[in-house]
């Protein structure tokens, strides 16, 4: 991907197009990721049922 | 009034440009590849030892590691005497974000090795212990690492931002293994690796861009270790494949390389985001990492033996105003960060700094100035910890293998652990060529681990760089009792034994038996016996074995500069030309390539070039003189400047105050006579006058009995600065190593040196009683030219050859090629005048 379209896409764009994974956006893309995962008190059981 | 000057700098721990360029060739990098047209990019030369936190605090200080204080990886604890991750607590100088906050700028320092405890800042730090997430710990639990962050108020926000491996799954897995599908169990201990690895570095881009949107900053340094972590576990699976690599595993994580580049790359757009076009940024690498046929396929089972993977090559980008756009620099190293980014900033540069200011990346020249060190008004300020902080980042050096798994309370292993450090001290100091140093704690390690083959041999190759042979030999007795029979690492010291004692076909001899046996990897055989085919003046055999090297090896700078040396031997000029310009693009810093390049320029005229060659080599070891000859020679008879070659003949009699005159060469070669000239001339020479003139040298013999005794004590050289002195040439070997030396190596047909006395005839043959003339003539020879080789072997050490016979036949042109290479305006006629054709006697 060339320069100038890099510049033409702002960051949601390109997470939504999957050009960038959210998570190198940096603490906003933890957070964005963050809300839409699996809620943490599942997460938690998978981690129990796991173990 | 000028703009204060913001600087991002990201550290992207073993990134290689062998891995990057294919990638930005298929815009897979874009962000870099923006940031490469935008600025410059090069290669940036590592440290020995190139281990991550000595190589990162040589960064963050513009100073060797036996200056700066960390050695390792480890420390041991001032608290409780245990070793322990190494902290802040080693560093023993300043860090450039200290300097800066001296000076009034904000520094934000994120994940930096070793950065922890966190240190007061003018700005935020967020210590490397930040997010090391415990093996049992799980991530709605995650305890935080006390005093990992600086303001401590900060922790409560920056805490949170950190991602827990546990948190991460199959949506991550998928980018870096697509058929993670056929995972079986015996891939889970390196899965959690890649989770755990990705998640520190989520860890530290999360608090650093926090940062960087939320508090004023001028200067801010993030550090990276997934793409060394990530290298050390998956670089065997990158492509091309490997034979000895399974097909099944290689299926499996021949991407995960790439997808970390790949990664980090979008991290860099988001920074790119982040920072206006007048934020100078620059991405690192702090050395580079074997990507192709150089991989280890078995390590050594030794401390910190995956540093082998590492290339010594790392990579360096750079833009920002001023700074040249889409341009190449050469001759980077880890130790000129530092300097550049104070100079950048208008600050002083620490005479105590070991590194440069890097001017060839900016379109005109920074102003530098200097301090005698910053130290003085910078006292480190220190923090305290515990024990069990550091007991997390310590597993994870373990399960690198950077780190033994020992008992690190026990005193025994504490003791070990530190003469490991100690070891790796002794590196930085050979690695700053101080051998001396070196060679006294090598040689109290050896005393106190005499079965440690890695000391004992490090020890060696000491001896062998300060060219002691007694004390190599000796030492490869002691190795003779130690090592299994045949040893081949014992044989190859041989080897290079004969190497420094000028028996170069002994030498070759010893390297083509080791090829025959196998073992020793076959292009450092061919190097070794390129080089000594070299010294004997086989230019087309040292030709062939350094191309043999160079197809295993094609970025061996040093191979492409011996190469340059065949062909110029040769007077193929084009080509050394070719191989020589290889040579310093790979490694900038090898003065002695750029002379050689700006020999070869001249000899095909192309003057311009030779003089840039010739400047470059001066800039880079301004006490070579005959890069000052040379470009006196060109402003003088091609360029038309006498100016400059006025000015470079100034500034050559300022030097010779510091240099002593040699004239060498086999006893009765025209010695006696040479001096005699030279003290015509206006030179002092050097002599007792003990033994008075007789028939044989009815002049004086111009000798001096301390120059009889070098062997044993030299140090009366130190009282001849200056002066001219006459020294056989196989007493050469004595003089000391840390002075000048021109040296006038008299050359005369060996038959006439024999006849022409009989005595001197009748001494060698008491010496050797059964050699015949003919031998003696070929022992002579041999003699002549070792000391030839000894000498151009010498960086501190320049020679003009000089044949009696033109001396005598034509005067006048030697004489004028004696004064320019003395480099002082000598009086020609008194020692035209000295020129005695009588004293030719014996043709």
């Amino acid at each position: 991907m060339k320069k100038e379209n890099q510049q033409s896409i702002s960051t949601e764009e390109m997470i939504a197009k999957g050009l960038i994974n959210v998570l190198a956006i940096g603490y906003r893309g933890v957070e964005m990721w963050r809300e839409k995962r699996t809620p943490p008190s599942k997460k938690n059981e998978q981690d129990e049922k796991k173990a | 009034m000028k703009k204060k000057p913001k600087f991002l700098l990201l550290g992207w721990d073993s990134a290689d440009w062998k891995v990057i360029n294919p990638l930005i060739d298929r815009g897979e990098m874009p962000a870099l590849e923006s940031l490469i047209n935008k600025g410059v990019m090069g290669n940036i030369a590592t440290l020995d030892p190139p281990l991550s936190p000595m190589l990162w605090t040589s960064i963050a200080t513009g100073k060797y590691a036996y200056k700066h204080g960390v050695h390792g990886f480890l420390e041991k604890s001032k608290e409780d005497n245990k070793m322990r991750a190494v902290t802040n607590d080693s560093i023993q100088t300043s860090t450039l974000w200290q300097i800066l906050n001296k000076h009034g700028f904000k520094t934000n320092i994120v994940g930096w090795w070793p950065s922890h405890p966190a240190n007061k800042l003018n700005g935020a730090q967020v210590s490397n212990f930040y997010a090391k997430a415990g093996k049992e710990s799980k991530w709605h639990n995650w305890k935080t690492v006390p005093k990992s962050i600086y303001p401590e108020e900060m922790a409560e926000i920056l805490n949170p931002l950190r991602v827990h491996p546990g948190e991460l799954g199959i949506e991550q897995l998928s980018s870096f293994i697509p058929n993670y599908k056929d995972l079986s169990k015996d891939d889970v201990k390196l899965v959690n690796l890649l989770l755990a690895d990705l998640a520190e570095c989520l860890s530290v881009h999360s608090a650093s861009t926090y940062l960087a949107e939320h508090t004023e900053w001028d200067f801010m340094a993030v550090y990276y270790n997934a793409i060394d972590h990530v290298s050390h576990c998956f670089m065997k699976y990158h492509p091309p494949k490997l034979e000895w690599v399974d097909q099944q595993k290689f299926d499996l994580y021949n991407t995960v390389i790439e997808a970390i580049y790949r990664f980090h790359d979008m991290m860099l757009s988001r920074w790119l985001e982040l920072v206006d076009d007048d934020t100078y940024v620059m991405v690192l690498s702090d050395h580079g990492f074997h990507s192709d046929n150089l991989r280890v396929k078995e390590l050594p089972k030794e401390p910190a033996a995956i540093a082998r993977e590492h290339n010594y090559l790392g990579m360096l980008t750079l833009k920002g105003p001023g700074i040249s756009k889409d341009d190449l620099i050469y001759g980077s190293s880890l130790l000129d960060i530092t300097p550049t980014i104070l100079a950048l900033f208008g600050l002083p540069i620490g005479e105590d700094m070991d590194g440069k200011v890097l001017n060839t990346a900016f379109d005109s020249n920074l102003d530098v100035s200097f301090v005698k060190s910053h130290d003085e008004q910078n006292a480190n300020q220190k923090n305290t910890l515990n024990q069990f902080e550091s007991d997390e980042l310590v597993r994870q050096l373990v399960d690198l293998g950077y780190v033994e798994d020992t008992n690190m309370d026990s005193p025994v292993e504490v003791k070990r652990l530190m003469d490991e450090n100690n070891f790796y001290l002794a590196r930085s100091y050979f690695d700053a060529r101080k051998f001396k140093e070196a060679r006294v704690i090598m040689q109290k390690l050896c005393e106190d681990y005499p079965k440690n083959h890695r000391y004992l041999f490090f020890l060696a190759n000491v001896h062998l760089e300060i060219k002691d042979a007694p004390a190599l030999k000796e030492l490869i007795q002691k190795l003779d009792n130690i090592v299994s029979k045949g040893h081949l690492g014992l044989k190859l010291l041989s080897a290079k034994l004969a190497f420094i004692e000028n028996n170069f076909q002994l030498a070759i001899q010893i390297f083509h038996s080791l090829m025959k046996v196998g073992g020793v990897p076959k292009p450092n055989l061919y190097y070794h016996i390129a080089t000594s085919s070299l010294k004997l003046h086989r230019y087309s055999d040292a030709a062939l074995f350094f191309k043999k090297n160079l197809e295993h090896n094609p970025d061996n700078a040093y191979a492409l500069h011996g190469l340059g040396l065949a062909y110029l031997a040769q007077n193929k000029f084009e080509e050394a030309i070719d191989v020589l310009i290889d040579s310093v693009s790979i490694t900038y810093f090898n003065p002695s390539a750029h002379y050689h390049l700006g020999k070869a320029f001249k000899s095909i005229n192309a003057f311009d070039q030779a003089e840039q060659a010739f400047l470059v080599a001066r800039q880079l070891a301004p006490a070579m003189s005959k890069a000052r000859r040379e470009l006196i020679d060109l402003y003088e008879n091609e360029l038309d400047d006498q100016e400059k070659a006025a000015k470079l003949l100034v500034e050559a009699k300022r030097v010779s105050k510091g240099t002593v005159f040699i004239v060498s060469g086999l006893p009765r070669s025209g010695t006696s006579m040479m001096m005699q000239m030279l003290e015509a001339g206006g030179l002092t020479p050097f002599t007792d006058n003990k033994r008075i003139a007789d028939e044989d040298n009815p002049n004086g013999y111009y000798e001096h009995e301390a120059i009889k005794r070098l062997p044993s004590d030299n140090r009366v050289i130190y009282d001849t600065s200056g002066k001219v002195l006459k020294v056989v040439s196989s007493l050469l070997r004595f003089l000391p190593a840390n002075m000048e030396y021109k040296i006038i190596l008299m050359n005369r047909p060996v038959h006439q040196v024999l006849t022409s006395q009989e005595k001197l005839k009748q001494n060698l043959n008491k010496l050797h009683p059964n050699s015949s003339v003919f031998e003696m003539d070929k022992l002579l020879e041999n003699s002549y030219l070792k000391a030839k080789s000894f000498i151009e072997n010498q960086r501190n050490m320049e020679f003009l050859e000089v044949s009696y016979q033109d001396v005598l036949n034509s005067p006048d042109a030697t004489i004028n090629e004696l004064i320019k290479f003395i480099g002082i305006n000598l009086d020609g006629n008194q020692m035209k005048d000295k020129v005695d054709k009588k004293l030719f006697r014996n043709k």
